[in-house]
């Protein structure tokens, strides 16, 4: 891994309006994503976590551009990507590729596997022979361990399980050789018997093709298995990021710490305290002021009600956007 | 049938359910006895489709038409309940067993406010007032965490969380004996997972209910259950109290699943399972585990292991003194 950034968000937001009544005038938003700035690193595995509604998927839509940004930039290896139009945008979109959380319903049922994973390559024209797609088809299926692939590529998806599924989708999005993959949830729909093979499968393929993947997921455990560095977000804000066991085995944002205490642990011997926090998170609509973890906060002062945060680099080399920390 | 009184609050004997499909029968559960104790926690887990709802949706005789009881005995409080007439199964129903399901969210009727529908159980089942139903209900609702005003909410007008919370409360209401729940927390956030699982502790602690906690998450059976069923393929694999389940697995599936599972505490090393879950219409033969099982040799791939007890614990299979 190299230190090199490939990919970047600056003070990220994405605002969707919403009608407050019929003759209302004041229009309301919900802020889904609020300024979140978050640095990849060329060929590490990046995980962005948070509860629902926090704006992790939000994020990974805005970076491939299924979403405009309301404000903000988006640097894709050196160049910013958020200002420039859709039909120049699209020679970077074979870069960046996407996979979804549920196998079952990103996979077009009435297409078979090999052209599910050959339409990338058709829409962006990439190979003028036959012959040429389809050894890339079966070379991209091979990659990602369906082999052989001849025995796949006229299947349909519905003949295949969930992790085979999810495959193929991988499959699809690595045809185009892309530098960075974005994985929203890619296994949080699978049986745990089976997240394991797609968790190294991803590594895998990093070895082998020095790929950047940004991991969107709620799962902290598998953040930790998978991750080189995480962003834990809350409400559309970045509060900690940094070394993912560094952060996961000792968290510094009362969020973070929290959010670490409340995960169930499979063994019954580990008896631990768990800071439950009270009520539910915040409507996005109605921000509270200062910080917006603050109504929450087990140790939220005075001026965390009227000051936000930003994040600040801590000794350890993680940053995190909490008042209390910042003496540190 | 048998005509033994059983001693437990819930005992299953040798269960066989099937669905008909136009591929062929799916054989969802097999030879499945298991009994639940006044107090009790049970935790049953397994990958999708190794029967857990199956159990639910047969204890509670609300299998769908596709779906067959071939043979078996369900007994709740010394009573067959599959044989109880059609009014028999309504009294039982919320009076001696309730359900949370699986998605609950979306089981609340979205027309009627909260405490309407709370009050229809109870009126439904008891001879009560109008206005006891309410006061309970509402009673209920606060023991929740939910505020009494938030009775008069709609469904739509209360998270996620308040939603599984009202339907714990429903599930609550004509104080049954045991509730069965199906992924009850599966859908939330790990916060509002996390206060659910304490509020279910707390009713342990303060009631004698009995819960069967349906759910894939070993980590939720973990910390909430007394014992726990591990599931393959419609059968019964281990079954042991939660301690000495996670600290020495008995069964090979057991152990590989445990070890898949990956904790925030631990730097575990990512494992899983090879291969993928057995077809019920054709199941393998023999140990359905054996195509994914580490240990198999030539006698799992044809004779089918008996649940056998021993050391205070019951597992299925042929090498579970050598593992």
């Amino acid at each position: 891994m190299s230190s090199e950034i490939i990919l970047e968000t600056r003070d990220l937001k994405k605002w969707f309006s919403v009608r407050s009544g019929f003759f209302s005038r004041t229009k309301k938003y919900v802020k889904a994503v609020d300024g979140m700035s978050i640095e990849v690193k060329k060929g590490e595995i990046f995980a962005v976590v948070g509860e629902s509604g926090c704006g992790k998927t939000t994020l990974a839509r805005m970076i491939v551009r299924l979403e405009e940004s309301t404000d903000g930039e988006i640097w894709f290896d050196g160049i910013e990507i958020t200002s420039m139009p859709q039909h120049e945008f699209r020679k970077y979109r074979t870069r960046i590729q996407m996979i979804f959380q549920d196998p079952y319903g990103a996979l077009n049922s009435n297409m078979r596997i090999g052209d599910i994973v050959a339409e990338p390559l058709r829409i962006h024209s990439v190979y003028a022979s036959v012959e040429e797609e389809i050894k890339k088809v079966k070379e991209s299926l091979e990659n990602v361990g369906m082999t052989p692939a001849d025995d796949f590529i006229n299947r349909y998806p519905h003949e295949l399980s969930g992790g085979q599924r999810q495959r193929v989708a991988i499959a699809a999005a690595l045809a185009l050789d892309p530098n960075v993959l974005i994985a929203d949830e890619p296994v949080s729909m699978l049986d745990v018997s089976m997240r394991g093979q797609i968790l190294k499968l991803l590594l895998e393929l990093r070895e082998k093709m020095g790929i950047t993947i940004v991991f969107i997921t709620h799962n902290l455990a598998v953040a930790k298995q998978i991750a080189d560095r995480i962003a834990v977000t809350y409400l559309g804000k970045v509060v900690e990021t940094g070394d993912a066991k560094q952060i996961i085995d000792e968290p510094n944002h009362p969020y973070t710490k929290a959010l670490v205490s409340v995960v169930p642990v499979p063994d019954p011997a580990v008896q631990r305290e768990k800071i439950l926090l009270t009520g539910e998170t915040p409507n996005p609509i109605d921000l509270p002021t200062g910080c917006r973890f603050h109504p929450r906060c087990p140790f939220a002062k005075v001026s965390c009600s009227e000051i936000e945060p930003e994040l600040q680099l801590q000794k350890d080399g993680r940053m995190v956007a909490c008042h209390d920390e910042e003496e540190v | 049938m048998t005509t033994e009184r059983s001693n437990h609050l819930l005992e299953i004997k040798d269960l066989n359910v099937h669905y008909e499909t136009r591929e062929g029968n799916v054989r969802a559960v097999q030879e499945l006895s298991l009994s639940v104790d006044c107090g009790e926690f049970v935790g049953i887990s397994g990958e999708s489709g190794c029967g857990k709802t199956t159990i639910a949706m047969t204890i509670m005789q609300l299998l769908p038409r596709e779906g067959i009881v071939d043979s078996g005995s369900i007994q709740f409080n010394g009573r067959e309940t599959l044989e109880f007439a059609e009014e028999e199964i309504l009294d039982f129903r919320w009076k001696g067993i309730s359900m949370i399901f699986q998605g609950s969210m979306n089981a609340l009727n979205p027309v009627h406010k909260v405490i309407d529908q709370m009050k229809k159980v109870i009126l439904l089942h008891e001879d009560t007032t109008e206005w006891e139903a309410i006061e309970r209900s509402l009673d209920l609702l606060e023991a929740m965490g939910i505020e009494r005003s938030r009775g008069d909410a709609y469904p739509h007008e209360l998270s996620g969380g308040m939603k599984q919370r009202v339907m714990i409360a429903l599930a609550l209401t004509c104080h049954p004996s045991l509730v069965i729940a199906d992924e009850p927390t599966t859908a939330l956030d790990v916060m509002i997972q996390a206060q659910i699982l304490e509020l279910l502790k707390q009713l342990r602690e303060q009631t004698s209910l009995s819960l069967i906690l349906i759910t894939h998450d070993l980590s939720v059976i973990a910390e909430t259950c007394d014992k726990a069923i591990i599931m393959y393929a419609g059968r019964i694999m281990e079954e042991a109290p939660v301690d000495s389940l996670f600290a020495s697995p008995a069964h090979p599936y057991t152990r590989k699943l445990i070890s898949s599972f990956p904790s925030v505490l631990e730097d575990k090393e990512i494992d899983f399972i090879p291969g993928n879950p057995p077809d019920l219409i054709n199941p393998p033969s023999g140990c359905p585990y054996h195509p994914r099982c580490d240990f198999a040799v030539d006698i799992c791939k044809t004779k089918i292991p008996t649940l056998e007890s021993k050391n205070g614990i019951r597992v299925a299979c042929f090498r579970s003194d050598e593992i």
